[in-house]
């Protein structure tokens, strides 16, 4: 690990930290449910890191277990963020059949060892589709004056960046991995740098606090 | 690494750059946008509730000129009618009986036109015509009404006289009808540019949230309002009831002047 992979991989702690300190003072849907996602993260920021140095090789298949439930739940988020567009059924629709794409892999087993590129992608496309649908949405309703404090915003936003920026260097990724460790090592340092943005703005999801309404 | 591999990777880093630098523009530009939304919303808000609280003075005004007017017909065309009746009355044996309803006509007919516009307010001004509001509710011993005048002037703008007059018939008529008090208090008072009517009665009171549609009470607060005053009030069952009436003269001025 290089000392930006580590970076990139302790960040996750700090918004789970501050998710945990702050829970009880969440308002509304958006805040507890992505808390349960970096949670998640966190959680298997660890168990790769600890398999990582038991000497355990590949993590693949954690991998896509990981991007199963990361999935599930940041389109859960977004279903409190959006919920005229994403109700119950849909959000099952949507995690069934993402969730079906990754079992048919169990058709060819190998496939669970190797960096599952394109259902990165796909889902990066979702994900980016939900938060450009966010933000349409924002500019046509003029009801929020401070945005900024609006937790919704800052979700949209980490989400935008980090899987907007990050869709070609997932898309790519196997390749890489067969190309050259050197090439992969450098890579996932530019995806640690954008995991440090994606974990700062959601830590700036967690420390908004309603506007108190002047009397 | 080789040439090939630093290419890409520099590929890589440039295209993850310039795509947060492209969605750091459009978040941007979605608040700014929102914004500008919101500010114009606002806006137009803010003409909306001015052209509302302009109507409502306008409605209120019309009323007043309405109630000017039947005053008027009823005084010089009804009053003298009756008055000239009861001389001719005068002359017919008998007519005695008939000249001691129309006397009391004339009494009601009196008291309708003072309630309709007191000549009291537009001839002497706030004082007097309070003073004789309090007077004809002491009738009798059950009731006791006080008015303590702590302002220094006696006359005011017409329009924040009227305002006063008439939230102060509307209280009082309240009370008479539904507190049950053996007590009710007025008191009037200027601080610097606000005139201030205080109002309490040791009535039953009642829960403020199950009469908040009441129409007087509403009148009150949108009379208040088309003068750019501010009308409180709080009470609760067994407290009797307590008003509030805020006025600021000057702006009451301005706006006077404006409208001419």
């Amino acid at each position: 690990m290089t000392d930006f992979t580590w970076v990139g991989t302790v960040v996750v702690l700090v918004p789970s930290t501050v998710a945990l300190f702050r829970y009880e003072h969440f308002d509304g849907p958006i805040l507890p449910r992505l808390a349960f996602l970096v949670w998640w993260n966190a959680l298997v920021e660890v168990l790769v890191t600890a398999a990582y140095y038991s000497g355990y090789g590949n993590n693949m298949p954690l991998y896509h277990i990981y991007m199963a439930v990361e999935f599930a739940l940041l389109s859960w988020v977004f279903w409190a963020m959006l919920p005229e567009v994403i109700n119950r059924t849909r959000w099952l629709i949507g995690v069934g059949v993402f969730w079906a794409m990754i079992l048919s892999k169990a058709f060819k087993p190998d496939l669970f060892l190797e960096f599952p590129s394109l259902l990165r992608s796909f889902e990066s496309l979702i994900l980016i589709g939900l938060s450009i649908v966010y933000f349409w949405k924002v500019l046509q309703k003029a009801e929020e004056p401070l945005l900024l404090r609006s937790p919704g915003f800052w979700v949209g936003a980490a989400v935008l960046t980090y899987y907007g920026s990050t869709t070609l260097v997932y898309a790519y990724t196997d390749y890489i991995m067969e190309k050259s460790d050197e090439l992969f090592t450098a890579v996932w340092s530019v995806l640690a740098i954008l995991n440090v943005v994606f974990y700062s703005m959601l830590i700036c999801a967690f420390l908004c606090q309603k506007p108190k309404v002047k009397s | 690494m080789s040439e090939a591999e630093s290419e890409i990777l520099d590929l890589f880093l440039a295209s993850a750059v310039f795509v947060v630098m492209f969605i750091a523009l459009i978040i941007v530009f979605v608040i700014n946008y929102q914004r500008r939304l919101w500010r114009q919303n606002n806006k137009m808000r803010q003409m909306e509730a001015d052209h509302q609280k302009s109507m409502l003075e306008s409605a209120h005004a019309a009323m007043e000129v309405t109630q000017k007017r039947i005053a008027t017909d009823l005084h010089d065309d009804i009053g003298a009618s009756i008055s000239t009746a009861k001389l001719y009355l005068k002359e017919i044996e008998g007519g005695e009986q008939v000249s001691e309803i129309l006397t009391k006509t004339m009494t009601s007919l009196r008291r309708i036109v003072n309630d309709l516009m007191p000549p009291t307010l537009a001839d002497f001004g706030l004082k007097p015509a309070l003073q004789e509001l309090v007077q004809q509710a002491n009738q009798t011993d059950a009731l006791k009404v006080e008015l303590d005048w702590m302002a220094t002037q006696k006359r005011y703008p017409e329009k924040v006289q009227l305002v006063v007059y008439r939230v102060a018939q509307e209280l009082l008529n309240n009370s008479l009808k539904h507190s049950k008090a053996s007590f009710i208090g007025f008191s009037v008072s200027q601080d610097g540019d606000i005139l201030l009517m205080g109002f309490r009665d040791n009535g039953v009171g009642f829960v403020p949230s199950e009469v908040e549609m009441n129409v007087g009470l509403l009148n009150m607060r949108s009379r208040a309002e088309a003068v750019r005053g501010n009308f409180e009030y709080r009470s609760s069952p067994g407290s009797g009831f307590q008003a509030r009436l805020e006025i600021p003269i000057s702006e009451v001025k301005t706006a006077s002047h404006g409208d001419h």
